[in-house]
């Protein structure tokens, strides 16, 4: 006997089924594409499987440029960011949240005003400026403007001001100096937030495309997400088996840290945006 | 002055130089450069007083771009807000399965935006793309997809959904998962159909979490480039063509430096008209708390 | 080991005035408890010395010397704070060696330390745990031998037993008293318990909307009262206050007389009046049972006071004489100071506490 309900449940697991493939599917595919060959990419119905699996994709889209220097300027880029962000944000939110002194909320107002100002509205003086420095073709532009994240400092600040006042007082009384009170005491009560930010930070990073498109033109300073985006301007037409190929490139490296920490990784985009 | 005054400045220094430097002396920058011209080869910039305004808001093509980008935002706003609601509402339940379809509705968010243009360039292709294949399935006629006039700017739409879409979804959820459960069983106490339910309890209380998200969205697809720039270079036509594309443009390909900031002031004006009425909004939720 | 002494000590928040021109001083090795109503400023006072506060005038010295200016690190005192303030990152030997740490002492050292201050407090089987896995008693103790390890000149206590169950409190009541005695260091110690306060100090200061009311030896505040509000704050059920003028039995030339105050413990009632002392007729109003003792509401043509038991109870209703012995008697003048009148301290033989009462 086949019930309503039943029916409902058949139907809803139907529905989430396809909502997952929506999402998911593109990701196969992308997989799929990237193990074919050049002709089997170009015939419509298209094929499901790879008659033989090119691994001999991913050597092709690595060496069509300097993908190592990509790739190492891409992960070297997004720690010294978030280095710089966490010596940065420490002291600050510490500061904001912990000492009285004139100008403070001025202060603080600056720095809720730079969490509103998007680098694409930026980019533009900004380069100028980098240029009229002579810091085009370093590291520089792509890191300096970065070294400090009003989001960071906003959100350690709301931790910080949780830490209870006794527990400062009895570092002092413990002959701690502030320095220490802040990296030993603050810092790891607030480990959490920590987490949920450099796990933010660093995706931003990794993945950011407008910045380093605008700040870099030449390869020695250029991250992956641009050397990813150039295989499609391949000499005659795109191949796309070898973009698909070094798309996973760029992708396998965050759809593991997802795996591994979806759950702080939703926290970090989600709950920090609604806080 | 003594260390112990000098201190807290000791402290936030570091940031505030970087926010000056990199956020806050640039925009001042922008607004005076719009008001020269300059083409970044010449020494000297000449003043020009409003003429890269005039010349802005007579241009046809930054008219149309103008436009682009409304249209752009209006849709991808509508249609993410929409389904992620009712996405939200959908898979707001605590088993697993709807934890994994949440996790995976999620995944395109985290994916860098030259993946997902990669990825759905190659889907949209008008000859060998899987959509064209999908919409044989339904035996609906193929599209052009990015390739036309009608359909690119809607095609961008749908990947800006897709990525955004399951970001929304979540926000939403975190906001209906704040909801005091009492309200509902007080509601079903007093016998309230679920429509009444949702639309006296449920929206009302959402409607926090909606502003939100609403302007966050907003200023987001105001701002569109990536896709833009990897999908359709503007094209065809200029169809595609949107604010922060058209200031990149004229700044690195046509070295039109004051004409590009007078563009990057009306995207300043718009971005921060949408955040002081969040701010306001903001304010006044404190006050009703 | 140190003295501390406080020299016209005020403290302004804004422009309210906590602490007014305040003198105190704390002998060397004592156990002075500060005892008040809430909001008196004891803690602030406590924070002073400690440094955690500035003061706004005066000056306070350590055996001698001014310490105003050292910060709360340099003063060579130790607190222990009301809800132990441990540092939850830390394990119990993290906590208890953070400060020597802070002090550079060698690893060496440290570890000695650590293991003599542990085995006096018992914690040994608990240093590798975190506050939070700890019941509260221990984490009292790890807050104690954190304040301990530093061998401090003074320790500072503000209300460290409050969140205690009242069993745990008793018990840490009686610890705390051997530690001192065993390590012989100045304790200033921090509570609104006048129990607290009698069992544990060997000098009480007793506060009032930021003055001193009262600093002497417990036994001294109880027999002594410098005034109304000591003599109100110190005993269970209070001292019994009434107006001179509403007791016509009383005869008295001394004009400046205008309270009269005796504890509900000193009165002996009676079914016929006595000699040699003041003699109220009176009726049982009300009664509460404790067990070991009674305490009667009684009423005196309209006037009521309260008496303390400790033989069986009587009914309520039974009219009878309560009697107070001359020398248990307390007049206060009109600002409510205590005032020392001979005349009255006639000797008389009188069991205090007890009952004359023919059934
Ligand atoms: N940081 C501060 N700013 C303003 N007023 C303060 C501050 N700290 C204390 N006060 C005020 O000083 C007065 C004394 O406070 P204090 O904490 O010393 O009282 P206390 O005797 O310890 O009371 P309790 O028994 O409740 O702990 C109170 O009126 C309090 O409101
Ligand atoms: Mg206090």
């Amino acid at each position: 006997m086949i019930t309503v309900e039943k029916m409902l449940k058949i139907v809803e697991w139907t529905g989430l089924a396809v909502i997952t493939l929506i999402f998911v599917f593109p990701f196969i595919w992308m997989m799929i594409t990237a193990l074919k060959s050049l002709p089997e990419t170009v015939v419509f119905p298209p094929e499901w499987i790879p008659e033989t699996w090119m691994w001999s994709n991913f050597k092709v889209a690595w060496s069509s440029g300097p993908f190592l220097r990509y790739f190492f300027n891409s992960l070297f880029v997004a720690v010294a960011i978030l280095v710089l962000q966490i010596l940065t944000m420490v002291p600050a939110a510490y500061a904001f949240s912990r000492y009285q002194f004139p100008g403070r909320g001025f202060l603080f107002g600056l720095t809720m005003a730079a969490l509103m100002i998007p680098p694409q509205i930026t980019f533009l003086p900004v380069f100028l400026q980098m240029s009229e420095w002579g810091f085009i073709n370093s590291y520089i532009p792509l890191i300096l403007p970065y070294a400090a994240s009003a989001f960071g400092i906003f959100l350690l600040r709301q931790s910080f001001m949780q830490v209870p006042e006794e527990l400062i007082e009895a570092a002092r009384l413990d002959e701690a100096s502030e320095w220490r009170i802040m990296w030993r005491i603050m810092v790891p009560m607030a480990r959490p937030v920590l987490v949920t930010f450099g796990l933010f930070s660093f995706i931003y990073h990794w993945n950011d495309y407008f910045w380093p498109l605008v700040m870099t033109n030449s390869d020695a300073f250029r991250t992956l997400p641009i050397g990813i985006a150039m295989l499609k301007d391949a000499e005659g037409g795109i191949a796309w088996n070898i973009v698909m190929a070094g798309n996973m490139i760029l992708v396998i490296p965050i759809l593991i840290v997802f795996f591994v920490a979806q759950r702080q990784i939703i926290r970090a985009f989600v709950y920090s945006g609604v806080k | 002055m003594s260390l112990n005054t000098l201190r807290p400045y000791l402290m936030v220094a570091p940031s505030l130089i970087i926010f000056l430097l990199f956020f806050i002396y640039p925009i001042f920058y922008m607004i005076y450069l719009s008001f020269t011209s300059w083409n970044l080869i010449s020494p000297d910039k000449t003043f020009v007083g409003v003429a890269n305004y005039v010349e802005l808001f007579q241009s046809q093509d930054f008219r149309q771009v103008f436009f682009n980008t409304v249209i752009y935002t209006v849709l991808t706003v509508f249609l993410s807000l929409t389904v992620a609601l009712l996405l939200a509402l959908w898979l707001n339940k605590s088993s697993a399965i709807y934890g994994i379809v949440q996790g995976a509705i999620f995944s395109p968010y985290i994916i860098s935006l030259v993946s997902v243009s990669l990825l759905w360039m190659w889907m949209m292709d008008p000859q060998y793309g899987l959509l064209n294949w999908v919409l044989n399935l339904f035996h609906l006629p193929p599209s052009p997809w990015l390739t036309h006039t009608d359909t690119a700017l809607l095609s961008l739409v749908v990947v800006g959904v897709w990525k955004i879409v399951g970001y929304n979804a979540l926000v939403f959820i975190a906001g209906l998962q704040s909801i005091p459960k009492d309200l509902y069983e007080a509601a079903a106490l007093d016998e309230a159909s679920q429509w009444a339910t949702f639309a006296r309890i449920t929206l009302p209380m959402l409607s926090p979490t909606l502003f939100f998200l609403l302007v966050v969205n907003t200023i987001a697809s105001f701002q569109v480039f990536d896709t833009v720039q990897i999908m359709t270079q503007g094209g065809p036509v200029n169809s595609t063509n949107m604010l922060v594309y058209y200031i990149y443009e004229y700044g690195f390909d046509f070295f039109k430096i004051g004409y590009a900031s007078a563009a990057g002031v009306v995207l300043l004006v718009i971005v921060g008209v949408m955040t002081v009425f969040h701010f306001r909004f903001m304010a006044k939720r404190v006050h009703y708390r | 080991m140190a003295a501390i002494e406080l020299k016209d000590v005020s403290k302004r928040f804004g422009n309210q005035t906590v602490i007014r021109n305040l003198n105190l001083w704390v002998e060397d090795g004592s156990f002075t408890v500060l005892v008040g109503p809430s909001g008196c400023g004891k803690s602030t006072t406590l924070r002073m010395i400690a440094g955690l506060e500035q003061v706004s005038d005066g000056e306070i010295r350590m055996n001698g010397d001014p310490i105003n200016h050292l910060p709360p690190g340099k003063r060579d005192v130790a607190m222990v704070f009301q809800n132990y303030a441990l540092y939850p990152t830390m394990t119990v030997r993290e906590n208890i060696e953070f400060g020597l740490k802070n002090k550079k002492v060698p690893k060496k050292e440290r570890q000695q330390l650590i293991e003599e201050i542990t085995a006096v407090v018992g914690l040994e089987a608990y240093l590798d745990r975190k506050p939070s896995t700890l019941s509260g008693g221990q984490r009292q103790r790890v807050a104690l031998a954190r304040a301990m390890v530093k061998k401090p000149k003074v320790f500072l206590m503000d209300e460290p037993l409050s969140n205690l169950d009242a069993k745990l409190r008793a018990q840490m009541r009686t610890e705390l008293i051997e530690l001192h005695k065993k390590l012989g260091t100045t304790f200033i110690y921090v509570t609104h318990d006048q129990v607290e306060a009698m069992s544990m100090g060997d000098k009480i200061v007793i506060m009032n909307e930021g003055e001193i009311q009262q600093a002497t030896e417990p036994m001294e505040i109880y027999q002594q009262p410098a005034n109304l509000f000591t003599a109100l704050f110190i005993g269970t059920p209070p001292m019994n206050i009434i107006e001179k003028d509403k007791i016509p039995q009383l005869h008295s030339h001394n004009k400046d007389i205008v309270y009269v105050g005796f504890r509900p413990e000193k009165v002996v009632l009676s079914n016929e009046p006595l000699e040699g002392g003041l003699t109220l007729p009176a009726e049982i109003v009300n009664r509460e049972i404790l067990g070991h003792e009674t305490i009667y509401q009684m009423e005196m043509s309209g006037i009521p006071f309260k008496v303390k038991h400790y033989d069986h109870p009587l009914e309520e209703g039974m009219r009878l004489f309560a009697y107070i012995a001359y020398k248990n008697l307390y007049f206060f003048d009109r600002e409510g100071r205590r005032m020392e009148v001979e005349e009255n301290k006639a000797d008389l033989q009188t069991v205090a506490g007890g009952v004359r009462v023919c059934p």
